[in-house]
């Protein structure tokens, strides 16, 4: 029996343009952890190998820190590992596989998978690799590659490792996409006994086989992504169909919503939304809004995300956002304001537009502020602008 | 607010004093200098201001110099519906006491009085600030209240906020703060955060654009590796091919050669055998040409032989009929010259006649104009004359007829003188017509004058006038009487008629012409004579007429034209004849010329027929034939241009190919030089270049939501500061009033008062002139100072008569100000003094002639 650990799309150097520097280099940092995570789990199940379905790394170049440090958690590796490139990191002349850092400081233990074919790599275990040179998917892919290998010796296991989207997720990539009753039919004939996938960033079962799996990434990359944060443990013997169990080391989330708001109970709950999330530090949250508040309302929800950014590991604008702001009587009259301030308060909503309502919105700021001034000259307990705001 | 006393004890000099002053009305405090004037009112300052427990500069200013006690200060006020004593005494045994004495007694002590008053005053509306602003003293004398801050006067002014204070002040300056965190003070140019936000997405965009070059650059690396590789691989095949092809090719042409060589040996025994052919072909071709022109060059050199012959004989036909025509022309101009000469001759004789004529004629002309010119008579005159002659006779006839006469008779011997003339002998008896005066005297006897009578006189005067005229016509006319005058008339009419007829026989002589014209034309019909005659071998005899002279003449000048047609139609026979004779020449030496050249070039043919080989046999030249057809179908299967070319591009396609594979091996090692560059690991370009660019996405991010606040601070600002300048503006306008309405009774009824945002005098306006409040004159600041103090302290009385008023105390002011202008502000306060409390502190009470409570210290 062959258990062996499966894992893909560990994107090494990926840049968020929506995480500040500090959280962005944790969130370096963590996508390290991921491997040394990985690592231990490996160990703990007694795993003999580890499969990286390409995209180790986010680019085929990469920076010299993430190059260094992706190069130590690869050595401290308990068991061997098979590095399989993707279409981020594919083999070619500027590949990171093919520069010196890499060639000269690989472990032992640690093998490209540089050719196309049928590689053992034990007295029971065959791997038949399909690694990317380009942009383009190999030719062939791993598919036709199993249509045309031998079924797999007796007492011999025989995974497919590959990368690339399956022609039911593939979108436009549709004609150079893998075509899953090819797969069916290599597994049937014992072509391949399990086909090891990368590329999709979610945990999935392609075609519900039990056999054709895609662990996802084990740090989330993008909001879109259903399952991310797994790796998978294969226990895989000849003629019996592999059990597959997936395993949560990821401990970032990516998280978006859609929030439609127009009064401070919506406003409310936007704010409850974020304050629900466990590991602020760790979590990116992206509300999407529409609708229209009130002026109060929207400094409230302004107030509520800048005092929540800080604890968050970022809380992005989103480009779909398309949030009005609209003047209420009530806005105005509630601070009672009066001579010249009321009246350039009156211009001010007369002229409209998003730069007064703007302009509008500071003055309620600012009127908020120094009646809290004045209230602390008056009654000498202090009120700041942002109290009632929970903080963590 | 009023006071109503104030008590000092043990304050500074005064050991105790008390001053109770009017609660309305004007409150006149007199005394001198340094009597404790303004050091009661700085110790009413220190009673509302200072806790008891204070020990400040200024309270122990206020201690007494040499006892040992302590400032005490007690007054009495009213402050809205309290009335109250309120005492103070500092450094000594503190203490601080407040009775209230109305509505409800109470009393307190320590701090809680001095808080309990305070929030009185606070109750009462009494502005703190205000009351020390209205105060005039001698050192604020010019200065004008700083009336500002006050929000009592605010409020009176007619608006809940003032512009300098309370909460939209308070407002206006948070939104100052706002925009002074993204712009400039004066130019609302970008600064610090959005000044850091701006320069930060500068420096991202800069980033990100060196990232993205370095990046393109690692790309194009890559590319350029693979690509050079690919071509690399292409090349190598494409050389292999090439050698193959080039080898195919070479063996190929080498079969060619071998085939060109053996028909060109063809090509020469068959080209031989047709030169044989074609050169005795020539030779007979050209023999022929040689006879035919030898012929013609004899028939041409005959006909220019003829040519020549004919052409001598029109030369010397036309020569003969050329002297004719000489001899003719002669002729006919001697016979014209004789002509002329004859005319000449008759011309002159009949001119000269004419002229001579013309000259006599001219001659009698003048001597009757000279004769005309002597006799001055003319009709007019004669019959003039004769008239003067017949009245001169009748007049005189009139004298002699009607004078009265004396006769003188001497009758002794005694003389007698009549008229001074002795009357002689024989004379004895002289009758004398007495038309003058005239004496006769006897001398020594008698004397008797005769005086003619008037008629006499008349009658005489009358004829010697006739008389006078007669002669002076007379002497006009040249002529001594009227005889004269007749025979000179006579004289007159002969000399006219010879002078008409002489001038009719002076025209027909002319005949309109020049007289000097004709003279000329002789002179020169004289000089044509004379020079045929020296010239002519003989003139012809006079008796030859002109007609038959005229007729010589034509019928030379006939012959002479007939001699020059014979002549000219010769010469142009002689013309033709020498043309002709030139064509012959060139014909005949044309020909000859040809002759020559074909007989050379026969010879020349015949010499190389000659040198050629002799002919081969027909059968011989039918294989030749046979062989060569064979051997140019062969080549021809061979394609040898388009082999040809193909060996051409075989040849340098190997080399070429060759060079290529050394280039390209060097590209790719350049390649692989940059490409290491980027793939050591020690730079990550499309890392690098995602980082940069999501650094510049925050940064945009960043930038915009940062200009976003930074527009709202700036337009909520300005907005603010735009309606609060309007509504300072709007503000002062009452207190202007006020201030304008008291300026006009000091400073007359057209002054103009100008108050700025911050409840100040700005200006004054007289007569369209403005000055500045800074600029005007001591006197006339310490005037308005007073009157703005005034206008305020009105402005707040008017608003609630027992309320926020203040006392306005006027401490020793006025000391600029003239008489005039005493007694108008003196007025004023009178009027004031009507709702306000106003305590006048003076050492000179001269100044405030005002109805007063008077208090001397």
């Amino acid at each position: 029996m062959a258990r062996f650990l499966h894992t893909a799309d560990w994107q090494l150097g990926m840049v968020r343009a929506f995480l500040p520097p500090e959280a962005q280099a944790r969130y370096d940092e963590a996508r390290i952890d991921a491997i040394r995570a990985l690592g231990r789990l490996a160990e703990a199940e007694g795993c003999a190998f580890i499969v990286v379905c390409g995209d180790v790394f986010e680019h085929a170049q990469i920076g010299a820190k993430s190059a260094a440090r992706s190069m130590r958690a690869l050595r401290a590796l308990p068991v061997p590992v098979y590095l399989l490139p993707g279409n981020h990191d594919p083999l070619n002349a500027g590949s990171v596989y093919r520069s010196r850092w890499f060639t000269t400081e690989r472990p032992e233990h640690v093998t490209l998978l540089d050719a196309p074919g049928l590689v053992r790599i034990s007295d029971e275990v065959e791997l038949l690799a399909a690694p990317w040179y380009g942009k383009q998917p190999p030719v062939p892919q791993l598919d036709a590659m199993a249509a045309q290998v031998e079924p797999a010796a007796p007492g011999t296991v025989r995974i497919g490792v590959g990368h690339g989207a399956t022609e039911d997720i593939a979108g436009d990539m549709s004609g150079t996409a893998l075509r899953p009753e090819r797969f069916t039919a290599a597994l049937n004939r014992r072509a391949l006994d399990y086909v090891a996938l990368g590329d999709h960033h979610s945990l999935r079962d392609v075609g519900s086989l039990g056999k054709v799996w895609y662990p996802g990434t084990p740090e989330p990359t993008r909001f879109t992504e259903t399952a991310p944060g797994h790796v998978l443990v294969v226990d895989l013997e000849p003629d019996i169909p592999p059990k597959v169990t997936p395993h949560r080391v990821g401990r970032w989330t990516l998280a978006e919503r859609t929030w439609e708001l127009h009064e401070s109970a919506d406003v409310k709950a936007l704010l409850g939304w974020l304050d629900a999330f466990p590991d602020e530090s760790r979590t990116v949250a992206k509300p999407i809004l529409s609708g229209s508040l009130s002026l109060s309302d929207h400094a409230r929800l302004t107030d509520g995300l800048d005092v929540r950014r800080d604890l968050f590991a970022a809380i992005p604008d989103s480009s779909r956002s398309s949030l009005a702001i609209r003047a209420e009587d009530a806005d105005l009259d509630g601070l009672d304001l009066t001579g010249f301030a009321a009246e350039a308060a009156a211009d001010l909503r007369e002229r409209g537009g998003p730069a007064a309502l703007d302009a509008l919105e500071l003055l309620l700021r600012l009127a908020a502020r120094a009646e809290d001034a004045g209230s602390v000259r008056g009654s000498g307990q202090s009120s700041g602008p942002r109290s009632g705001v929970a903080t963590a | 607010m009023r006071l109503h006393r104030i008590t000092l004890q043990d304050y500074r000099g005064v050991a105790e004093r008390t001053v109770r002053f009017a609660p309305t009305g004007l409150t006149l405090v007199v005394g001198p200098n340094e009597i404790g004037k303004t050091s009661m009112i700085e110790a009413l300052d220190l009673l509302v201001d200072e806790k008891a427990t204070a020990r400040k500069q200024a309270i122990r200013d206020a201690q007494p110099v040499h006892r040992d006690a302590g400032p005490c200060v007690e007054a009495e006020l009213s402050v809205g519906a309290y009335r109250l004593v309120y005492r103070k005494r500092w450094l000594k045994a503190p203490e601080c006491e407040l009775r209230v004495l109305d509505p409800a007694p109470a009393q307190s002590t320590g701090d809680q009085a001095h808080e309990r008053f305070l929030q009185i005053l606070a109750e009462g509306g009494v502005d703190r600030f205000l009351w020390r602003q209205l105060r005039v003293d001698q050192a604020g004398l010019v200065v004008q209240a700083d009336v500002k801050a006050s929000t009592v006067l605010a409020s009176v002014l007619g608006s809940a906020e003032t512009p300098g204070t309370g909460p939209e002040a308070r407002l206006h300056e948070l939104a100052h703060q706002e925009f002074r965190r993204y712009y400039t003070e004066k130019q609302h140019a970008a600064t610090g955060d959005l000044r850091a936000a701006i320069d930060g997405l500068e420096e991202a965009r800069a980033a990100h654009e060196a990232a993205q070059r370095t990046l393109g650059e690692a790309e194009a690396a890559i590319a350029e590796f693979e690509r050079a590789g690919r071509l690399l691989s292409e090349n190598t095949a494409e050389l292999t091919a090439a050698r193959v092809e080039l080898a195919a090719l070479e063996e190929r042409a080498k079969t060619l050669d071998g085939e060109r060589d053996q028909l060109r040996n063809l090509e020469a025994r068959l080209d031989s055998a047709r030169r044989l052919v074609d050169a005795a072909a020539k030779v007979d071709e050209l023999q022929q040409t040689v006879d035919g022109l030898a012929e013609d060059a004899d028939a041409a050199a005959a006909q220019a032989a003829r040519a020549q012959q004919t052409r001598d004989e029109a030369a010397r036909r036309a020569e003969s009929l050329r002297a004719q025509s000489v001899t003719a022309r002669q002729a006919a101009r001697r016979a014209g010259e004789e002509l002329r000469f004859q005319i000449d001759v008759h011309e002159e004789r009949a001119l000269g006649e004419r002229l001579a004529k013309i000259d006599k004629t001219g001659e009698r002309l003048r001597v009757t104009a000279t004769e005309l010119g002597r006799i001055a008579i003319t009709e007019d005159l004669l019959e003039r004359i004769e008239a003067a002659h017949q009245e001169w006779e009748v007049a005189r006839a009139s004298v002699d007829a009607g004078a009265p006469t004396v006769a003188v008779t001497r009758l002794g011997a005694a003389p007698v003188h009549l008229d001074g003339a002795p009357l002689g002998d024989g004379d004895i008896t002289r009758t004398v017509p007495v038309s003058e005066p005239f004496t006769v005297e006897a001398p020594d006897v008698v004397r008797i004058v005769v005086t003619p009578g008037a008629a006499e006189h008349a009658r005489r005067d009358r004829m010697m006038q006739a008389r006078a005229a007669y002669d002076e016509v007379c002497a006009q006319a040249g002529v001594s009487d009227a005889a004269a005058a007749r025979a000179a008339d006579r004289e007159r009419g002969r000399l006219l008629a010879e002078h008409g007829n002489c001038e009719r026989e002076l025209a027909a002589a002319l005949a309109g012409d020049d007289p000097a014209a004709l003279a000329h034309k002789l002179a020169h019909l004289r000089d044509r004579i004379a020079r045929f005659t020296a010239v002519a071998d003989a003139a012809p005899a006079p008796q030859v007429t002109v007609d038959r002279l005229r007729e010589a003449e034509s019928d030379a000048a006939l012959a002479a034209e007939d001699a020059d047609a014979h002549a000219g139609a010769a010469s142009q026979q002689l013309a033709q004849c020498t043309d002709a004779l030139t064509l012959a020449q060139v014909a005949a030496a044309t020909f000859s010329t040809r002759l020559e050249e074909r007989r050379g070039e026969l010879e020349r043919s015949r010499a190389e027929l000659a040198a050629l080989p002799q002919p081969v046999d027909g059968e011989q030249l039918a294989d030749l034939r046979t062989a060569y057809d064979t051997t140019t179908s062969r080549i021809a299967d061979l394609a040898p241009e388009l082999l040809e070319l193909k060996l051409k591009n075989a040849r340098a396609l190997v080399p070429q190919r060759e060079q290529a594979k050394v280039e390209l091996r060097e590209r790719r090692a350049a390649a692989t030089t940059r490409l290491a560059v980027f793939s050591e690991g020690e730079r990550g370009p499309r890392e690098a270049a995602d980082q940069t660019g999501a650094a510049l996405a925050r940064a945009q991010e960043h930038h915009d939501r940062v200009q976003r606040r930074a527009q709202a601070a700036r337009l909520l600002y300005e907005t603010l500061d735009a309606h609060r300048l309007e509504a300072r503006r709007r503000y002062a306008a009452p207190l202007r009033d006020r201030v304008e309405g008291y300026a006009a009774m000091v400073f007359g009824p057209q002054v103009r008062i100008g108050v700025g945002d911050d409840l100040t005098i700005a200006t004054k306006t007289v007569g369209g002139v403005t000055v500045p409040f800074e600029q005007l004159s001591a006197g006339a600041r310490e005037q308005l100072a007073l009157l703005g103090r005034v206008s305020c302290a009105d402005l707040i009385s008017a608003d609630s008569a027992g309320g926020p008023g203040v006392p306005l105390i006027i401490d020793d002011a006025l000391g600029h100000s003239d008489r005039g202008r005493l007694d108008a502000l003196a007025a004023i306060l009178g009027a004031a003094a009507e709702r306000l409390q106003i305590i006048v502190l003076t050492s000179a009470p001269e100044r405030f002639r005002i109805a007063a409570t008077r208090i001397d210290l």
